[in-house]
């Protein structure tokens, strides 16, 4: 038996069971907000968290992540010793997101390109446009296409072992991830209209709202690959999170790309 | 084995719950299948006892009986047929079959795992708070919306999803790392089993189709409690677009749960004719061409709702087409045996029956691929009988096939052989008298999903109902059996079923059972 195999990944088996406990508390936190009353006497502490009641479920989340992260320097995957597995790993991870960004782009363009079947004569629905996309969204996809060349440039200073350069890639690339956040949830509280005023703007706000999310997520990904390069002072030190973390980077760059093509500059 | 002493012993609660050995997780994995199963198929004998004759007996009212079919559905396909199928079978076998040590990541398998009982309880919650969700499997809006069901349980049921399919995505990456990157030295793709191949080939139709209904799941609850108009005509949108998303979904999911069986069923029926799967390549390209036209077929689910003249004739034709790689799997089965020394042993009775039983089943799917058939038959006990013929016929017999088959090198001990045929053949007489005559019941017009009906379909509804109580006394035999060989079976020789094709089987006799198992209590 266990010929090609070489490593063990070093897994303590707590906190995977405690990563499914805190996705399960979270879906709970998400039925306090929805249905404060099934949850008895909480029902007024609820109320007044409000949507706080998602960071509250959040925090175990993040701790038993942290935790399994700290434990285990991540999950090594057991097998070759080569970084093959982690690859096939992240491609599958990125291919699943892909088809959830898909389904999202899927909504918007049927009600995009047959506005009429909903309804509506023209789309956005009348009233209703989406910013200019040659002042604001021009200048975030700048910022994120800028970032994702930071990225690009550290993994391959990374791979030649100058990891000053890339430590200084990862840190600009994350500031400007950041930047772009700000300047989204700018554009979110600016805008005219909401949420709840129609099928429009509910595909946008949804479809970019979940985009940000990812670029979040990107960002922590890019700041664990930024601490570990750091402190490990060389690629086989900083290990495969670099490459994971920029793959990712990229996936959400080109999102953004079709999200400013279609969202924004074929709708105006 | 010097590598697994850092291993827990699995002999305390503690041990089971954090370990991550893939047999152990394999084990919680068919444990977890039998309990829910269990739990899944008493909701449908409350619910033939409700249809044993009219009226309205036990269940109170529609609402009610949609909760309890929504359940009932539900739990066989996330909680039964999938955890057992790719959960425990693939957590077994396929790192045995590859030569691979443990899947690529054990910590993530037992996350996979433990994400299931917990989204159970969730799913079990929203049967028992409020009214239930009475929308069946598809959750269609407006019915699922806020004005149709406005108590917590859609919205729990939908929690319940999203955590059984990141469940689901996350021991898809799993697998299909394992495969690609730890096989053995010179295992080459088209060397390898027809189970790791369906196990590969489910996973990646997973990958895909997932995260559509999460998706689908995420906008029907922003529509429900953030005032979404995604499905909501009031602010232009459009309910049946939650339906395409759906099926884009539903239709690769059925092939998700079938492709596994097929590849257990391939792995027996070649054992036990005593030669190599016939056609091996045309299996395997087969099986591949299912899953790419598993994902363009998803309209035929919605002839009814309004589907224009075009999009009919490609969905019917699409759907149609898949019969063909279909049966080139049923024939290559047909083409082993031929010639072959067969051995009627009991896992060789459920495969069996699996082709044939399955074979109804997807012959009454091309009668119900007709758009124009369909228009007739779609709410009709006729699309009961087609899906319970590939689902309770065609993978529970695919289940128990790999269950009996398996049984020994999971446990090393040997269950009953006369406990296997009884209950076999009491399961075989009992599912199809149960469900043959639903054939006969849709096209006199029954319609699915509503509790009651006229006197006129008494006459089926009481031979159905007999049926029911032979499957739940032969399901009843399966578990008495099974704690009792648990515990007191004889130890199985290593060569129980001969010589063997595949890897699974050469391992230490030792190593029969979970590292560090006593064998007694797994899964009990
Ligand atoms: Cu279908």
């Amino acid at each position: 038996m266990s010929k090609t195999v070489t490593e063990v990944g070093g897994t303590d088996g707590r906190w995977p069971v405690a990563i499914a406990v805190s996705l399960f508390l979270l879906a709970c936190a998400g039925l306090a907000l929805f249905h404060p009353s099934l949850f008895g006497t909480l029902a007024g502490s609820i109320a007044v968290l409000g949507p706080l009641v998602i960071a509250a479920g959040l925090l175990p989340l993040f701790i038993a992540l942290t935790a399994w992260s700290r434990a285990t320097s991540g999950e090594r995957a057991i097998g070759p010793q080569n970084t093959f597995g982690p690859r096939i790993a992240i491609i599958a991870l990125i291919a699943s997101e892909v088809a959830f960004f898909a389904a999202l782009f899927a909504v918007y363009l049927r009600y995009a390109i047959y506005p009429e079947i909903a309804g509506f004569s023209s789309w956005p629905p009348t009233p209703m446009r989406p910013d200019d996309p040659w002042g604001g969204p021009l200048l975030n996809t700048v910022i994120l296409v800028a970032s994702g060349v930071c990225v690009a440039a550290a993994h391959d200073w990374l791979l030649k072992e100058r990891w000053q350069l890339s430590a200084i890639g990862l840190t600009v690339a994350i500031a400007l991830g950041g930047v772009f956040v700000g300047l989204q949830l700018r554009e979110f509280s600016l805008a005219s209209v909401g949420f709840r005023d129609g099928v429009y703007p509910s595909i946008f706000f949804l479809t970019t709202g979940f985009h940000g999310l990812h670029v979040v997520i990107g960002i922590l990904l890019l700041s664990i690959a930024a601490y570990r390069v750091i402190r490990a002072r060389s690629a086989g030190g900083a290990g495969f999170i670099t490459t994971a973390a920029s793959w990712y980077w990229h996936f959400v760059d080109a999102v953004w790309l079709l999200l400013f093509a279609v969202f924004y500059a074929w709708a105006s | 084995m010097s590598a697994t002493e850092h291993r827990p012993e699995c002999r305390s609660i503690a041990a089971w719950l954090f370990t991550t050995d893939h047999k152990a997780i394999g084990t919680l994995y068919l444990g977890f299948a039998i309990m829910a199963g269990t739990l899944g198929g008493a909701i449908s004998g409350y619910m033939r006892l409700e249809l044993a004759q009219p009226g309205m007996d036990y269940v109170v009212n529609g609402q009610s009986w949609n909760a309890l079919i929504t359940a009932h559905g539900l739990i066989m396909i996330f909680y039964m047929v999938m955890p057992a199928l790719i959960g425990g079978f693939g957590n077994w076998f396929v790192p045995l079959m590859i030569g691979a040590r443990d899947m690529a990541f054990p910590g993530l398998n037992s996350l996979g795992f433990w994400l299931l009982p917990l989204s159970l309880i969730m799913l079990i919650g929203s049967l028992l708070v409020g009214d239930g969700t009475g929308t069946g499997w598809s959750l269609y809006p407006p019915l699922s919306g806020i004005d149709g069901q406005p108590g917590p349980s859609v919205d729990m049921t939908i929690l319940a999803l999203h955590l059984a399919g990141i469940s689901s995505v996350i021991s898809a990456i799993n697998f299909v790392t394992t495969i690609l990157n730890m096989r053995e030295d010179r295992l080459p793709l088209f060397g390898m089993p027809l189970f790791v191949w369906s196990i590969l080939i489910s996973s990646l139709m997973l990958l895909l189709a997932m995260p559509v209904l999460a998706a689908a799941l995420a906008m029907l609850l922003a529509d429900r409690n953030f005032g979404g108009a995604f499905f909501d005509p009031a602010g232009g949108g459009d309910p049946m677009l939650f339906m395409n998303l759906f099926w884009f979904f539903g239709h690769p999911e059925v092939y998700i749960m079938i492709l596994p069986a097929f590849g257990i069923i391939s792995q027996i029926v070649s054992r036990f004719s005593g030669r190599p799967i016939f056609g091996y390549p045309g299996m395997v390209l087969a099986m591949a061409s299912i899953a790419a036209l598993g994902f363009i077929v998803w309209a035929h689910h919605m002839f009814t709702v309004g589907v224009g003249f075009a999009p009919r004739a490609f969905f019917t034709l699409a759907s149609m087409v898949i019969a063909v790689p279909t049966g080139i799997k049923v024939f290559a089965w047909i083409a082993t045996m031929w010639g072959g020394s067969i051995r009627l042993t009991v896992p060789m009775l459920w495969a069996l029956g699996f082709i044939i039983m399955f074979t109804v089943g997807g012959t009454t799917g091309i009668v119900l691929a007709n758009a124009g058939a369909d228009q007739v038959l779609h709410n009709t006990y006729y699309v009961v009988a087609h899906f319970h013929y590939v689902l309770s016929l065609g993978a529970t017999y695919a289940i128990f096939a790999g269950f009996y088959y398996w049984f020994p090198r999971m446990t090393g001990r040997m269950f009953p052989e006369w406990v296997g045929r009884w209950h076999f053949w009491c399961f075989f007489i009992g599912t199809n008298v149960l469900f043959f005559p639903m054939h006969f019941l849709g096209l006199a017009g029954m319609p699915r999903r509503i509790a009651d009906y006229p006197d006129g379909f008494l006459g089926w509804n009481m031979i159905a109902s007999l049926g029911a109580v032979l499957a739940l006394a032969s399901t009843l035999l399966f578990l008495v059996m099974l704690a009792v060989s648990l515990r007191r079976g004889a130890s199985a020789p290593r060569d129980v079923w001969g010589p063997a094709f595949t890897h699974e089987w050469d391992d230490d006799p030792e190593m029969a059972r979970p590292r560090g198992t006593a064998g007694a209590e797994a899964g009990a």
